[in-house]
């Protein structure tokens, strides 16, 4: 029964490797010889501002849809919830290019319309696809600390005279304080690590400074920038990770009922958003593709897309095993876990730079898909160690002595009862990794060898290129991406509720 | 069948075994009880091979086990019932059952012995405790061990599972001539069903015998307390006669008086049913409470002397609290000697 195991020594790696990319930024940082003051000053005022006004927005649009969806008298409430939820699968650009492409002078909408219509740009236009894109994370956080609350404190308020508009602001509203914290702080992550929307719709902040900075041959200056906005990340990481989480024994669902005027206020509200959210990109990608067809689409972007991204799950899943390993074995491997997991906090960008650089320097990574596998595997290795943790802590070590004592040798016992347990969580760690690194940006753009084109890259060409006709196939091929992404997330929400109440006789 | 001699078992520097000896017989069923932590499944594991010994041998059926001489679990063919059940949350009950077994006909008569009929394509997770438990000992049945290890089998069901599954399990492991080594915690389930009873204290195996001898004539004060509920009570050796401060007795076993003769003034194991009491304003004692059982009562007495016993009589004799009573020794068996204690 020794303590540090080989998964202690491999977690120890990882985790120093998933650090590294801090360490490159450091050295490269150093090296700068420049004055950032004054564009430091306006980058964090963009940055904090967009990142403030997306939460407030996602606040906004959040707490009210999970009260609706989970605890009121509305007919379908888990097709409106799923549906709630599908904006968060949505890839930013895809949200960020169709604004772009509908809004504005010569828009899509005018196009269509003939109606003249302001362009979302800037700050506000910035915040507002973010808020649209992000206001699930308060939703389903918020969701989660509703069904902890006990309804009989409400039937207790109702039965000592106060309205429903006062329950809810004094007796279930700041029950779920903590809740709608969490969720907004994974808004406010979010909103400073996205590329592609500040990008897109011309908004200064760190991650759309640090490219123009790396276009301009600025490594060094694209690595200094790279090292405040993780300073600003870290700070929404360490208030994150002070968000307790109060437990309530719930005796009693919590149920509102509202009047006939409120559920129609609400049902329309939710087609709004879903309309803003949804409709609105899969009908401007829908025009492309009805006005210049898909002729022009080179099947070998999805291909580019898709090996790569088979490669960072297959590669994640390996990485992941070791970590989850250590993690269900004591405080040492959950420490080891937390930090191989940081890569998740790390924009994409900025991992991209990073290891932009580790290329220029060893010669043998410089331009390969093995670089670019890499920066991908340590961003979403979170993504595997989650399904593949929950999968090594059921395999406990009883089970294998159980086997052995019924007379298997230690290799029928790994094949015949480690394998089959741990390979669903492998399965389902290593799509959504597969999933993720097909719908990400960023990273692709920086670190991919010259030459290989993906979905997203072609996007992103196409966007700068003016063409958006040639939009159509491979936005509409990520949408579908997204949606895959989406039930797979919500299937794998179900197996694991119907996994944790086993029908008890 | 098993035969453990001299079993040291060590995790780091604290030793979990010291010195163990225990002998199985070919049909017959041991239970090891002690409290937590005492050592027990440790020697379950070391027997099962799971832990190595670091002295001492063990001996099942042919095999001769020691610390230079290891075999691998999977050529032990203990039958080890884990606490946690350990069935494989990916196979249906039959599946389980059947893990390395060739002889088809051994799961179905396993399956049909324990009741199981109605799941046997159920996963683990969809079933409840006692099946699972069913479950899990059906499965080392039909792989036909040497003996059978069962680790706190029933810890984890509740109360009124209990006690009738504690006699499936006996009579399944009696119908199968199986000998099996049981674990438990629970001195009921250890005088029960075991045809010995071993009893464990601190890594050291304190007295091995049959219940009623280790309940009646117990070797050392924590047999006598740890086996059920029991006072001691100053005595003196007189003959052939015990005399104590609530009566007279006959004499425990001879040996033991013997041995402790010398000492003139011995301690008497009393337990709750070994008193009697009767109203008497004169009484020996008074009653500080009383606590209606149903078929009987528990009432806490104060001698005047000072200290404090408990008796347990018929529920037809109803005291109130601090009324006098006479107390007396009304045991018709022997009573247990001790060397008196330095108080």
């Amino acid at each position: 029964m020794s303590r540090l195991s080989f998964s202690h020594a491999a977690s120890t790696l990882i985790a120093l490797a998933v650090l590294s990319p801090v360490a490159v930024l450091v050295v490269l940082a150093l090296g700068a010889d420049v004055d950032l003051r004054g564009e430091t000053v306006r980058l964090v005022a963009n940055t904090l501002g967009v990142t403030a006004l997306t939460v407030v927005g996602a606040i906004a649009i959040g707490v009210p849809m999970a009260l609706v969806t989970s605890h009121c008298n509305l007919p379908r409430r888990r097709l409106w919830l799923a549906l709630l939820a599908a904006p968060l699968a949505v890839p930013s650009y895809i949200g960020a290019f169709a604004y772009f492409a509908a809004f504005g002078t010569g828009g899509e909408l005018e196009g269509l319309t003939g109606v003249a219509v302001p362009a979302v740009r800037g700050f506000v236009g910035t915040a507002l696809v973010m808020t649209l894109y992000t206001y699930p994370f308060v939703m389903l956080a918020t969701r989660a600390a509703l069904s902890q609350l006990d309804g009989r404190t409400v039937d207790a308020a109702r039965s000592l005279g106060a309205t429903l508009p006062v329950v809810l602001f004094r007796i279930v509203l700041p029950r779920v304080r903590s809740g709608v914290a969490g969720g907004a702080l994974l808004v406010a992550l979010y909103a400073m690590s996205d590329f592609a929307t500040p990008a897109i719709l011309g908004l200064d902040t760190f991650t759309r400074s640090i490219y123009v900075e790396y276009n301009a041959f600025g490594l060094d200056r694209a690595a200094l920038l790279s090292l405040q906005l993780l300073a600003l990340v870290a700070l929404v990481l360490v208030l994150e990770s002070r968000v307790g989480v109060e437990r309530e024994a719930a005796q009693k669902n919590l149920e509102l009922t509202l009047g006939a005027r409120a559920r129609a206020t609400f049902t329309v509200f939710m087609l709004v958003v879903l309309a803003a959210a949804l409709v609105l990109p899969a009908l401007v990608f829908g025009i492309w593709l009805w006005r210049d067809g898909a002729g022009d689409f080179d099947p070998w972007l999805a291909w580019n897309s898709a090996y790569p991204a088979l490669l960072a799950a297959l590669a994640a899943v390996f990485v992941a095993l070791p970590v989850a390993h250590a993690a269900v074995r004591g405080q040492l491997g959950r420490w080891l876990e937390r930090i191989a997991t940081l890569g998740f906090g790390i924009p994409g960008i900025v991992m991209g730079t990073a290891l932009l650089y580790v290329g220029l320097k060893i010669d043998f990574l410089y331009q390969t898909v093995a670089l670019l596998v890499l920066g991908h595997v340590l961003r979403f290795l979170p993504l595997a160690v989650g399904p593949v943790r929950n999968c090594v802590a059921r395999l406990d070590a009883n089970l294998l002595a159980a086997a052995r004592n019924l007379g298997a040798s230690p290799f029928e016992a790994f094949a015949r009862v480690s394998v089959p347990l741990i390979l669903p969580g492998a399965i389902a760690g290593g799509a959504l990794v597969f999933l993720e690194v097909m719908r990400e940006l960023p990273i692709t753009l920086l670190l991919r060898p010259t030459g290989l084109e993906t979905l997203t890259t072609e996007l992103w060409q196409v966007y700068e290129a003016g063409y958006f006709g040639r939009a159509a196939v491979p936005g509409l091929l990520l949408i579908a991406i997204s949606a895959v992404a989406l039930v797979f997330m919500l299937s794998g929400e179900d197996r694991l509720a119907t996994r944790k109440a086993p029908r008890g006789i | 069948m098993l035969e453990i001699r001299d079993l040291t078992v060590r995790y780091g520097d604290r030793v979990a075994v010291e010195r163990f000896d225990l002998a199985l017989g070919d049909r017959e069923i041991v239970t090891l009880v002690g409290p937590t932590g005492c050592g027990k499944s440790s020697v379950l594991r070391a027997v099962a091979g799971f832990e190595p010994p670091a002295s001492g041998n063990i001996v099942i059926g042919d095999l001769e086990i020691d610390r230079d001489h290891p075999v691998p679990p999977e050529q032990r063919r203990t039958g080890l019932v884990f606490q946690d059940f350990a069935l494989f949350p990916h196979m249906s009950v039959a599946e389980n059952i059947g893990f390395k077994v060739d002889d088809k006909s051994l799961v179905e008569h396993w399956i049909d012995r324990l009741g199981l009929a109605d799941h046997r394509d159920a996963m683990p997770a969809t079933l409840s405790g006692g099946q699972k438990q069913r479950v899990a000992l059906a499965r080392s049945l039909a792989h036909r061990p040497a003996l059978v290890l069962l680790d706190e089998p029933l810890s984890n069901l509740d109360a009124a599972l209990k006690s009738s599954l504690r006699w499936d399990i006996r009579e399944a492991l009696k119908t199968a001539g199986m000998p099996a080594l049981w674990v438990t915690h629970d001195q009921d389930e250890a005088l029960s069903v075991g045809d010995r009873v071993a009893i464990m204290h601190r890594g050291r195996l304190e007295q091995v015998g049959e219940p009623e001898d280790c309940y009646r004539a117990p070797q050392t004060r924590f047999v006598a307390q740890f086996l059920g509920e029991g006072f001691f009570v100053r005595g003196r050796l007189d003959g052939d006669r015990l005399k104590t401060g609530i009566g007279d007795s006959a004499l425990a076993d001879s040996a033991a008086a013997a041995k402790l003769a010398d000492q003139g003034e011995v301690d008497v194991l009393i337990r709750p049913h070994d008193l009697a009491l009767e109203i008497d304003p004169s009484g020996n004692a008074a009653i500080e409470w009383g606590r209606y059982e149903g078929e009987t009562r528990l009432y806490a007495i104060r001698l005047r002397n000072g200290s404090r016993l408990q008796a347990r009589v018929g529920h037809d004799v109803r005291l109130l609290d601090g009324q006098f009573v006479q107390t007396r020794i009304a045991a018709s068996h022997a009573l247990a000697l001790f060397a008196p204690s330095e108080e």
